[in-house]
């Protein structure tokens, strides 16, 4: 577990996964920018019984409330293409009413910095389509900064669209100790 | 084979394996900017037996002069993975025929082919901010400069920034301008 202030970031669990489809099957919940993926409980199990989701590649970590343990979204990374040595974030948080909450950004800060602590990697990297604001705003809020714009290079609802390109540095991370120990005093104030 | 005004793109043959073997794997003519991966004959026969380097989502053509000499290779692959897109990449075998012009032809020809034998949206296009010969054909082929991305690519022993250019379908030269004489033979 790694915990921040009022959120913690967990491995996913086996019981987790009925829930998990529910939540990300939920088209009204999952916003203007999150792709309308529909996600089969076989699929993910099959997924969960080869890496459960964590692998040294490519893996999630759900977002849980501190104040009642529930998971309120994921945050990923991945590989992008063969001959790069970084990884790309990507995550959401599930419902309406848990966003704008600050859920994310403590998560991203969390999360980034756990990635440069445990991989030897130099940067991450995220897309957001282009007019997705407020992801915007909270990645460069946790330090992302962008890169350039990527046209055309995803289709959502039905249209080509372009994406914005932001990277966070290994140098430009504040290192996980030090975040942990931030947070935990925040937690205790 | 499409034959174009100073090159020809074609398929790469068994054998050229030998030959293209000994130009690839030469690290003192790679050039600063080529990655520095390393791949026994064997290896690139294996590969070559799988596919012909040739295939749905990703290949490559050999690029010679009219004469049929090798002078380096020009492909496609999928630039993210699960992407409807691809990226495309090229290099010349031997140092004394960078400048020459010939990547310039090659890229418009490739460019123009890969858009008229595929529907997708993008080509993109990666090199070292430093490659101007790279980025200069690039521009010259009317691919345009999107971003840079810090630190991407690592590369003797450092973290190296990569620019990025795409050119998109309705951008690609036509067809029909690019092939001199229209030829296209198999």
């Amino acid at each position: 577990m790694i915990r921040g202030k009022s959120i913690y970031l967990r491995p996913v669990e086996q019981n987790d996964l009925p829930r998990l489809v529910e939540l990300q099957n939920d088209m009204y919940h999952n916003g203007e920018f999150w792709p309308p993926f529909l996600t089969t409980e076989q699929d993910l199990k099959k997924r969960f019984e080869e890496s459960a989701l964590w692998d040294k590649k490519e893996g999630m970590l759900l977002i849980c409330d501190m104040a009642d343990d529930r998971p309120v979204g994921h945050l990923g990374f991945f590989p992008t293409v063969f001959y790069m040595d970084h990884a790309e974030v990507g995550g959401y948080i599930y419902r309406r009413e848990d966003r704008s909450r600050g859920f994310m950004s403590e998560a991203l800060r969390l999360f980034s910095a756990y990635l440069f602590a445990t991989k030897p990697i130099g940067r991450l990297q995220a897309s957001i389509i282009v007019g997705n604001t407020p992801s915007r705003r909270m990645a460069e809020k946790c330090g992302f900064r962008h890169e350039g714009v990527m046209r055309k290079v995803v289709v959502h609802n039905g249209k080509r669209m372009d994406m914005d390109l932001l990277s966070l540095l290994r140098e430009e991370c504040m290192p996980l100790n030090d975040l942990l120990e931030e947070l935990r005093q925040q937690r205790e104030d | 084979m499409i034959r174009g005004k100073n090159i020809i793109l074609r398929l790469t043959r068994r054998d050229d394996l030998p030959e293209i073997h000994r130009l690839m794997e030469n690290l003192e003519t790679r050039g600063e900017f080529w990655p520095l991966g390393i791949r026994s004959l064997s290896k690139l026969s294996q590969d070559f037996d799988s596919d012909g380097f040739w295939a749905q989502d990703h290949g490559f053509l050999q690029i010679t002069d009219l004469d049929g000499r090798l002078i380096g290779n020009i492909g496609f692959f999928q630039g993210t993975p699960g992407g409807e897109w691809f990226e495309t990449g090229y290099r010349i075998y031997r140092p004394e025929d960078r400048g020459k012009g010939y990547m310039t032809e090659a890229l418009r020809m490739f460019s123009a082919y890969i858009f008229t034998l595929k529907h997708f949206p993008r080509l993109q296009l990666c090199a070292h901010p430093d490659n101007a010969g790279s980025c200069r054909v690039a521009e010259k082929c009317g691919f345009t400069r999107e971003g840079i991305l810090r630190k991407s690519f690592f590369l003797h022993g450092e973290w190296h920034d990569t620019v990025v250019y795409s050119m998109l379908a309705e951008e690609a030269a036509a067809w029909a301008d690019v092939i001199p004489d229209g030829e296209v033979q198999s």
